[in-house]
């Protein structure tokens, strides 16, 4: 049974391995992944934990449906990239793959003398040397990995140059292009002179109630695939977002320059993919298969991966004021390679270009002519910045890299609680605006991004859904606060049961529910719990996330946007004159806190933390 | 009838064999179904979906025919689970597969197959 699954307790520093259940009551109130992740998190680290040292833990939780219908999962860590909470969300093949070992959760603390690689075949644990492996790239580390165990399934989540050298925004990869790319988790790895986790699992499934699961997932799957945003995804994969982007006037160009580039957007949109790729795969489990895999020659000989997701078009292309599409493949190849998350990646890249571009930065200190759309430039930083070499080493530290510049630097870099600032300008777009200023992650729109107020819906029929009257559009401010903090309470419970973002409602409301998780939950596991109660799951997770912030000193005045999204209106395009309103702003936060149960300053009241059965962790 | 593969189509997802092994055998386990992908997520990500392609002439049959030449041929098609292993190794086409001395074997789901329906890219499709 999925409810089964063990959590394994690996010390690195000991070479110790302890195995035990995780509780029915543990899986009725986190369930797994990014809930069970936090709710060992918050008491395994502190204020004074350093991100980097032995003393931080990594936590790896399987979605609790993971093998069944849909698998992904969360790395968790306090994070190298902000200093507060670190999570990222993985797909591909390993999630289930673990699921199959019988291990639901992983949590490794210390740190090996050594470099290592975990083996986890079924029952068998094994930490393994990993010295023949530094300095491999991801794809690399992986077909070495199945050589030597002989393996050719064996699933694997591992780190490349980047987070061996503790590169703060360093991912981590599975297969060609599954990245847990967010908030440095791949330098956690590095510090724990981890290398690779490997999956090989074979472990059967019981199931509670079969017909019934077999009939919720043929429903599901046939409700999920007649919605529009369903079918374009899996024809032209989230790529097609950079459309509405830029046709709306919400992609960054140039660091946030220009908000849109008209028709110049075609070079690089998802239609530009066609010619590279051969057809579409999916993760495990899921009917939707979002990502194109490509295998073609260019001018930068082949090009052989799948993807890439829009973040990545968007970052390594308008952002830095590249429309070559073969460049976009070729650069996000490379990050993918070296294991840079291509979002914060893309953005510590926006930064330094529009310091060379301003005069604060010259050639001298950086080595290279990092101007707009120069690939061979920005190529060579990419390497150093994995290697940690000259210009490169500075940058590796993304927020922290201002220390090292002139002062002025610092005015011109854009980030959200220490993370960096993404691909997209919310300027005039206010509910992603405010998502990106409350997530408890720090600077990201997976949190809560409400696509749907962006599409054509009819706003009576979108009021109806958020049961709150929601504005007559995007640009407003009416009713954003409702429709975040909707989203930060789904996803975060959608995030546990290891469905996609993707597949869940997102940018369709008919896309998979509160509904449809409750009765796949209960027809696979027996968990009986109605939609109000996966709500009240949900938010006793955004919640307990937020309180792990909190104790960082995470307060009201960090939940905010760069000085440039309020002082200086979009110059151009369909978002012209648009700019956040800052007592609009902050009408919408205090609606917002309202909502959540948190007080003005953003801590959680007590008496939502004892509504939600959080008071275990109030003392802390 | 048969399922006719496309393997240009086959995404991965896996969804086949899982859905396979549930209405059979009410477990999920992708060594308890009657469909197989074989997986190249490092390779050209062109993923292998291998099942019965219900010939006319059974030569995963010939075996046990040899022994008993009045075995009823159209009732060993309709069965998912068959006891003999000599059928997975005579199968050309790697269409069966053998696990804990058992060959699972795809018998059409009763002229339902439950496979094709869960196949959202059509990688699965029904021929006659």
């Amino acid at each position: 049974m999925p409810i089964t699954r063990k959590r394994l307790t690996i010390d690195l520093t000991e070479k110790k391995v302890f195995c035990e259940e995780i509780s029915l009551n543990e899986r009725r109130r986190f369930l797994g992944g990014r809930g069970l992740n936090i709710s060992k998190l918050f008491k395994m680290t502190h204020q004074n934990t350093d991100p980097l040292g032995p003393d931080n833990v990594l936590i790896i939780g399987g979605g609790l449906l993971n093998g069944l219908y849909f698998g992904r999962l969360n790395i968790s860590a306090k994070s190298p990239e902000s200093g507060y909470l670190g999570d990222s969300n993985i797909g591909g093949y390993f999630p289930s793959e673990l699921a199959r070992t019988g291990i639901g959760q992983i949590i490794i603390t210390g740190k090996s003398k050594d470099p290592v690689y975990i083996l986890i075949n079924n029952n068998n644990v094994e930490i393994r040397k990993a010295s023949h492996l530094w300095g491999l790239d991801t794809y690399e580390t992986q077909i070495k990995i199945r050589e030597e165990l002989k393996c050719p399934d064996a699933k694997i989540l591992c780190i490349g140059p980047a987070g061996e050298n503790l590169v703060r925004f360093a991912s981590v990869a599975s297969g060609y292009k599954s990245m847990a790319g967010r908030t440095g988790m791949g330098a956690v790895f590095g510090s724990k002179n981890l290398k690779a986790l490997v999956a090989i699992g074979s472990k059967p499934f019981q199931i509670f109630d079969p017909s019934m699961f077999q009939k919720t997932i043929i429903a599901v799957t046939e409700k999920l695939m007649k919605t529009g945003w369903a079918k374009a995804l899996g024809r032209f994969g989230s790529p097609l977002l950079l459309h509405y982007a830029n046709e709306k006037g919400f992609l960054s160009y140039r660091y946030h320059q220009k908000t849109s580039i008209g028709r110049d957007a075609e070079s690089i949109e998802a239609e530009a993919l066609d010619k590279y790729a051969t057809g579409m795969v999916a993760c495990s489990g899921c009917p939707v298969h979002c990502r194109h895999r490509y295998n073609s020659d260019s001018k930068f000989g082949m090009l052989k991966g799948e993807g890439p997701e829009y973040a990545s078009v968007s970052s390594f292309g308008n952002q830095l004021g590249n429309l070559d599409i073969e460049a976009v493949l070729h650069l996000v190849g490379i990050c993918n390679r070296l294991g840079i998350d291509t979002i914060s990646g893309g953005g510590y890249l926006g930064w330094a270009l529009t310091l060379y571009e301003k005069g604060i930065i010259d050639e001298k200190l950086t080595g290279l002519k990092l101007e707009w759309g120069n690939v061979d430039a920005i190529e060579k930083l990419l390497y150093k910045i994995a290697k940690r070499e000259d210009f490169g080493d500075i940058l590796a530290d993304g927020v922290f890299a201002a220390k090292k510049l002139p002062e002025e630097a610092k005015k011109y870099l854009m980030h959200i609680k220490n993370i960096s600032i993404e691909m997209t300008d919310e300027r005039v777009v206010k509910a992603f605006a405010l998502g990106l200023a409350t997530s408890t992650r720090g600077c990201c729109h997976m949190r809560s991004r409400v696509s749907i107020d962006v599409v054509q819906y009819p706003r009576e029929l979108l009021a109806k859904f958020y049961e709150a009257d929601v504005g007559q559009s995007y640009k407003e401010y009416t009713g954003k606060s409702k429709m975040v903090h909707w989203h930060e309470v789904f996803n975060a419970m959608v995030d546990s049961v290891g469905i996609c973002r993707f597949a869940s409602v997102f940018s369709s409301i008919n896309a998979i529910d509160y509904e449809d998780i409750a009765k796949l939950l209960y027809s696979a596991t027996g968990i009986d719990l109605t939609p109000l109660e996966l709500k009240e799951l949900g938010e006793r997770i955004y919640t307990l996330e937020r309180l792990y912030i909190v104790r960082e000193g995470i307060r009201r005045k960090d939940d905010t946007l760069p000085d440039h999204y309020f002082d200086v209106p979009v110059p151009d395009g369909p978002a012209k004159g648009h700019f956040i309103d800052r007592a609009e702003f902050e009408k919408m936060l205090d609606e917002y806190y309202e909502l959540h149960g948190w007080d003005k300053n953003g801590v959680p009241k007590k008496e939502t933390l004892v509504k939600l059965g959080l008071e275990e962790y109030s003392e802390n | 009838m048969k399922i006719k593969v496309d393997e240009k189509k086959c995404t991965g997802c896996g969804l086949c064999e899982v859905i396979c092994s549930l209405s059979h055998m009410g477990i999920v386990d992708r060594n308890q179904s009657a469909i197989r992908i074989i997986m190249d997520d490092l390779g050209d990500s062109i993923h292998k979906p291998r099942v019965c392609r219900q010939c006319i002439k059974m030569k995963c049959l010939e075996d046990d025919l040899g022994k008993n030449p009045s075995l009823n041929v159209e009732e060993e098609r309709k069965k998912f689970i068959w006891e003999s292993i000599k059928r997975y190794e005579l199968c050309p086409f790697e269409g069966c597969f053998a696990y804990n001395d058992k060959v699972y074997h795809c018998n059409l789901c009763d002229g339902e197959p439950q496979c094709v329906k869960v196949c959202t890219q059509g990688a699965l499709t029904i021929t006659e």
